[in-house]
């Protein structure tokens, strides 16, 4: 119920009843005339129950006032006989307002000393926000009496969150007679003896409404917890943030991402379903395939911070739980300078500075993992959140293993899990704000046999753990000037082993990678019509790699069925890492609705044994040319290196030199209505230097080494992306968004062929060279990327959404095309595709739709909420990929995830 | 909700449709190609004289309703892993004076028509029905090349690869099946070696990038202590034993390849087992990864054996001891509703390799009874 002030009528007159004479009756013969006495209103009648009518919901929110002035037929007794409507400033006010008058109770009038019926104009008042309950008119008198003593007191918060909400209308009777201060604390005097019904209300909160008892020359006092419209602040994220700069930035509000189904509440997992993002592996999500791109290609920052991954076993949750953030920001492409080290897209995640007025915290537990959070004032002007997450997948394994015990081939444990943590302390102290992030996460996964008699008991497992300790410090100098320093320290390992005890067999790559991370960032706004920003940001690393395993480090070997895992070698080397990048960004608001944003990035590469420089102009221009419709376009030069494990001399390439890409951006904004707005691009995007696979040698100081990889490869995406959304309006009930991109993405291979040339006049006995080229779909090309997102707030807690996904297959090579043959010493079937070309098929159309169930009950200190994620609701068999048989003609298709119900429940305090 | 999670899993992991086993001989197959012997050391044996023989087999030809097949043998002169398909890159990157001789030698290749052995030996029909499957009757094809056309390809060779340091070169022979429904590949290779690499590197040092320590040298003086090589030999089947059950480690006994008999629906473990001089010691030469430093790393083969039946199921495709401990595998014979009245043959085969290109193959026939 919205807030709502009805104010008495203002005037009332009489009218006459009952007195009419019949022109019928009158004798026709003229009579002498008397004077006729007038009857008297000698007592007004006094309203004794008032009753509110309901503010029409629309009108609320568009923050229409007016009011309905009413006849109502008083009967002798005081009661109402009929109410017709006299005027209304808006249509929507008339039904309610007729029908609160025909529910009001007043004192009989009296007309000449009796009791007698009468006809008043009444009017009511509807005013959004009611601020001034001293405007009161035919409040009981006791109520009115500001003389008489405080009998009344209490304080008003938000529930759950517990923070005090200010301008909170306090109404006794329905008559406004409070209203709370900035703490949240309201005093009545006067307030009635008896039971007498409160009712609270305030902007963006719902009516509370409460019977109280006082006995008389009671004090009572009372703590009153309101619901807000929107959720819990404290729950998950706030996005909206600056105005728009960049022209693919995409922005989600927080209820739109917080129970999206198909996440299981993951706010990070979101970002899937949006334009631009194709469709990962695998059930779970988790890979970002960016407009085509490798996701290598894209990167994902914490505050700044990079990570190595940003979800647990590559999409099961993300490694930030949602209490610590402040906003996603994803840049499908077309992202300015302050980014880098990225040829596709960015996802920056930002974590908030925390405001806890007390203790504040959420327990999640599902059938996957167990989270909780905490966010305590410490002391100091200092807030300090922590917060845990632990899966225990493992904890079912157990379960169903016994089953697949045999008696002679032992039993086989698997064993997923995975956890991580946050803490971080913030505090703001006048010009400067201090934040300290420790995060850190780890997965680890161990597949072991044991008590097998007939085969070897081998034990696998990948270990990944990360941690990172972030210090910022942002000083304002001014209303126009800031700085912000960063430094951060951190940890990677990442571990594969493979063991077999009784071969005394314990292979493992490890690999350790240390890193500081320094940033500084200058924004300065020199004009209304410019702003500057500039900064760097350095990376410094040593990755420690340690390899005990069969590496393949013999000389000419004779093909055989066995890989000799216990044949093991060492190796041990140190990759450094040294990445410098200063940036500088510009934004010019001329006028006319024109904001022109150029940047530039100079990069630094100094990766282990490849070093270089990178310049990489970048622009952005966005020009709102109607209120409704803003025309936008990017453009920009992107480089990073390929991933550092493809740079060691044994099994990569120490040389291998950056990858680029040019991306052009253009499209524009229309805003249908006032929820409604659609947003479309056309973007296209250039690579070069791709780091490709490469057969031959090079020569270095060492000698000549085996040339993997090289940067020979090259590529590009051309595509259209959509985003139609309607938005959620404050206190509304529905959001959702259909998104769509059309795409196509290709990768040119391009391999050193020697061939003998025939030209006489060349004819020098020697081969000559040429880049032969191999051109095909890129491995994460998806022509069509729909996703249809839709969420509804119902009555009584309860909110159901769901998510509709449908998506070209990916591309795949028809292996059972190719022509076979069999390997008589590998013994193994060989299968030849040269005919069939890469990527030259396509799997069949993925579609899959996911439904969230979530039913809340708030009460004052704590939320409880029950949630059901199911994903592929009508089970449907994606096709992931096609196996086949030993040679090839078999094929089976390998499905993704089928139906998964996910059932949990969480409290917030 | 529990048993739906487990389910739930369950299905996320398992695949919906089941593929053929390479162990399951059901059409028709080559489980095989030997070459004989198995490497040439071009400093001992002037000429290449190499024979190759080919396990190919149909169960289906087990009723002697006899289909004959094509076949032909080819010689690949180059080193490929797909069959010789690449035949025409790698002549290209030769030498201009390798190319006539790689011409000449690609031509070399001998076609047949093979029935199956059981109407070759013209068997009774309850002779033939002694087996669960007869092979292809496959006339070997010995690869004999003149001691001029042998140096020829050493040296091409040695242009291309230094003989792989002294590790061997893999020229192959690639054979082609032809039958009534089918048409398959196979490629089998055999190593083209020096003996003496010492020698050759005392000759061509600096080509090969390494010195061999002379006799009595130290290896620490920047030598690769590496022996004059022993030709390699193909491994032997010394016998076959049976366990009943299908307990690992249960006691074996030894059996006639020809035929024993077990029930339908039971279950034993078979263990096939090499003579002793069919685990040979051999040196490889190896690169320390950290170093780059070449050295001779002593090792002794590891047989592998590779498992086919034409009915019912084997457990492995393949055993060896660095997979399975030890070489035998439980089989299960067809179940007993699948078995006439009258009983059925099976063939099992066990094809040993010895990481080297040595090849065997042995066969056990088993009388499955209702």
């Amino acid at each position: 119920m919205k807030q709502l002030a009805a104010i008495l009528a203002v005037s009332v007159y009489c009218a006459t009843a009952g007195a009419q004479t019949d022109e019928q009756n009158i004798p026709r013969a003229p009579k002498p005339t008397a004077p006729v006495k007038q009857p008297q209103l000698t007592k007004a009648p006094e309203l004794v129950d008032y009753v509110s009518p309901e503010y029409p919901a629309e009108l609320f929110a568009e923050g229409i006032a007016g009011d309905a002035v009413l006849l109502i037929d008083i009967g002798a007794d005081g009661k109402v006989a009929n109410v017709t409507l006299s005027r209304a400033s808006h249509p929507a006010f008339a039904e309610p307002a007729i029908a609160a008058g025909r529910k009001l109770t007043f004192t009989p009038a009296e007309i000449d000393g009796q009791p007698g019926p009468i006809r008043i104009e009444y009017r009511f008042v509807f005013e959004p926000i009611v601020l001034e309950p001293d405007a009161i008119v035919g409040a009981p008198s006791e109520v009115r009496a500001e003389q008489a003593p405080v009998n009344y007191r209490g304080l008003v918060r938000q529930a759950v969150a517990r923070t005090p909400i200010e301008g909170a209308t306090i109404m006794i009777g329905g008559r406004p007679v409070a209203i709370t201060n900035d703490k949240g604390i309201f005093e009545v005097r006067g307030a009635p003896s008896g039971t007498f019904e409160v009712r609270i209300a305030a902007q963006n909160y719902k009516v509370y409404w409460v019977d109280e008892q006082r006995a008389e020359s009671e004090l009572i006092e009372g703590k009153y917890y309101l619901l807000p419209l929107e959720n819990n602040p404290y729950e998950t994220v706030v996005t909206t943030r600056a105005p728009k700069r960049e022209v693919s930035k995409i922005e989600l509000k927080r209820a739109e991402v917080e129970k999206s189904p198909g996440t299981f509440g993951d706010p990070l997992r979101v970002i899937e379903n949006l334009p631009g993002m194709g469709r990962a592996f695998g059930g779970f999500g988790g890979q970002l395939i960016v407009r085509g791109a490798n996701p290598d290609d894209t990167r994902v920052y914490v505050d700044g911070v990079e990570v190595p991954f940003l979800y647990h076993f590559g999409g099961l949750t993300s490694i930030i739980q949602a209490q610590f953030l402040d906003h996603i920001d994803f840049y499908p492409g077309g992202f300015g300078a302050k980014y880098g080290r990225s040829t596709a897209g960015i996802v920056d995640v930002g974590t908030r500075i925390l405001d806890c007025d007390g203790v504040h915290g959420r327990g999640k537990v599902d059938l996957i993992d167990a989270a909780v959070f905490n966010c305590n004032p410490i002391g100091g002007g200092w807030n300090l959140g922590v917060a845990a997450r632990r899966s225990y997948i493992d904890l079912f394994i157990p379960l169903i293993q016994d089953s697949l015990t045999d008696s002679d081939e032992g039993s086989a444990t698997i064993s997923p899990r995975y956890f991580d943590y946050q803490l971080k302390l913030s505090k703001v102290s006048g010009r400067n704000t201090f934040e300290v992030f420790m995060f850190g996460s780890a997965d680890d996964l161990s597949i072991a046999q044991s008590g097998s008699l007939e085969d070897v008991n081998f034990a696998f497992g990948l270990d990944q753990y990360f941690n990172r300790t972030m210090f910022r410090h942002r000083y304002k100098f001014s209303e126009n000037a800031n700085l912000t320093s960063q430094v951060t320290g951190g940890f990677t390992r990442i571990l594969f082993r493979g063991q077999a005890a009784e071969l005394d067999v314990d292979n493992r790559l490890q690999v350790d990678y240390p890193t500081f991370e320094w940033r500084e960032q200058l924004d300065v706004k020199l004009s209304e019509q410019i702003a500057l920003s500039l900064g760097l940001d350095h990376l410094f690393g040593s990755a420690k790699v340690f390899l005990n395993a069969p590496i393949d480090n013999r000389i000419r070997t004779y093909p055989s069925p066995v890989f000799n895992f216990a044949d093991t070698s060492q190796l041990k080397t140190r990759l450094g890492n040294y990445s410098q990048g200063y940036w500088v960004e510009a934004q010019f608001t001329p006028g006319a609705g024109l904001k022109i944003m150029p940047g530039f990035r100079f990069e630094r590469v100094d990766f282990y044994r490849s070093q270089g420089y990178e310049y990489m102009p970048r622009l952005n221009v966005r020009w709102q040319a109607l209120e409704n419709t803003a025309f936008k376009a990017a453009f920009g030069l992107y480089a990073k290196l390929p991933e550092p494990r493809y740079f060691t001399e044994t099994v990569g390439n120490p040389f291998l030199t950056t990858e680029r890409s040019t991306q052009y951006v253009a499209g524009f904004e229309q805003k249908i209505t006032d929820l409604i707005n659609v947003d479309i691009q056309g973007f296209y995007t250039l690579r070069s230097r791709l780091r490709q696979d490469a057969s031959g040698v090079i020569e270095t100081e060492e000698g000549v080494q085996s040339l993997i990889y090289d940067n020979g490869g090259r590529g590009h995406t051309l595509g259209l992306q959509m985003l139609l959304r309607h938005e959620l309006e404050p206190g509304g009930r529905f959001f959702g968004w259909v998104s769509y991109t059309l795409s196509r993405s290709v990768v040119t291979d391009s391999n050193i062929d020697f061939f003998e040339d025939n030209d006489t006049a060349n004819d020098d006995g020697l081969l000559r060279e040429r880049r032969e080229t191999f051109t095909y779909l890129s491995d994460f090309d998806q022509t069509h990327i729909l996703t249809i997102v839709g969420q509804w707030v119902l009555a009584k807690g309860w909110e159901v959404g769901f998510r509709f996904r449908l998506t070209s297959g990916n591309p795949y090579t028809p292996l059972n095309r190719g022509r076979v043959g069999f390997d008589a010493d590998r013994d193994v079937y060989y299968v030849n595709v040269d005919g069939v070309g890469r990527n030259s098929g396509r799997l069949p159309v993925f579609h899959q739709l996911d439904v969230r169930v979530d039913r809340t009950w708030t009460y004052s200190l704590v939320k409880i909420g029950l949630y059901l994620d199911i994903l592929n609701v009508y089970n449907h068999r994606n096709t992931e990929q096609f196996s086949y048989d030993y040679r090839y003609r078999g094929v089976a298709p390998l499905r993704t995830i089928p139906f998964f119900p996910n059932l949990g429940v969480q409290v917030n305090w | 909700m529990r048993r739906l999670l487990v389910l739930s899993l369950l299905m996320a992991i398992a695949c919906s449709d089941d593929l053929e086993d390479v162990q399951d001989v059901r059409g028709l197959r080559v489980l095989a190609v030997r070459a004989d012997p198995p490497e040439i050391l071009v400093d001992q044996d002037p000429q290449v004289d190499v024979t190759f023989s080919a396990l190919v087999l149909d169960p289906r030809q087990a009723a002697l309703a006899t289909t004959p097949i094509d076949y032909t043998f080819s010689f690949c002169p180059v080193e490929s892993n797909e069959g010789c398909l690449d035949y025409e890159r790698r002549r290209a990157e030769a030498d201009d004076a390798s190319r006539p001789l790689l011409d000449t030698l690609r031509q070399l290749s001998e076609d047949g028509i093979a029935n199956s052995e059981a109407e070759a030996r013209s068997l009774t029909p309850e002779e033939a029905g002694a087996r669960g499957a007869w092979p292809y009757a496959i006339l070997p094809f010995t690869l004999t090349l003149t001691p001029e056309e042998t140096q020829g390809l050493a040296s091409y060779f040695y242009a291309t690869n230094l003989l792989g340091l002294g590790m061997g070169s893999l020229p192959s022979v690639v054979l082609d099946v032809t039958g009534a429904d089918d048409a398959l590949s196979a490629e089998k290779r055999f190593s083209f070696n020096i003996a003496d690499v010492g020698a050759a590197t005392a000759l061509l040092g600096d080509d090969f990038g390494f010195r061999v320590c002379e006799s009595g040298e130290d290896a620490d003086n920047g030598c690769v202590a590496l022996r004059p090589r022993v030709r390699n030999t193909n491994p032997t089947f010394d016998r076959i034993q049976v366990s009943l059950g299908e307990l690992a480690g249960g006691e074996f006994f030894e059996v006639q390849s020809t035929g024993f008999s077990m029930r339908g629906s039971s279950v034993i473990r078979i263990l096939p087992v090499m003579t002793g001089d069919s685990y040979e010691s051999f040196q490889q030469l190896v690169t320390e990864p950290s170093t780059g430093r070449i050295l001779a790393r002593d090792l002794t083969e590891n047989i592998s054996v590779s498992w086919f039946a034409t009915a019912g199921e084997l457990q492995d495709a393949l055993t060896t001891p660095i997979y399975t401990k030890t070489l035998d595998t439980e089989y299960r014979s067809p179940r007993l509703a699948d078995v006439p009245a009258d009983g059925v043959m099976v063939s099992v085969y066990m094809v040993a390799r010895d990481q080297r290109g040595g090849i065997a193959w042995q066969n056990l026939e088993i009388f499955v009874t209702p």
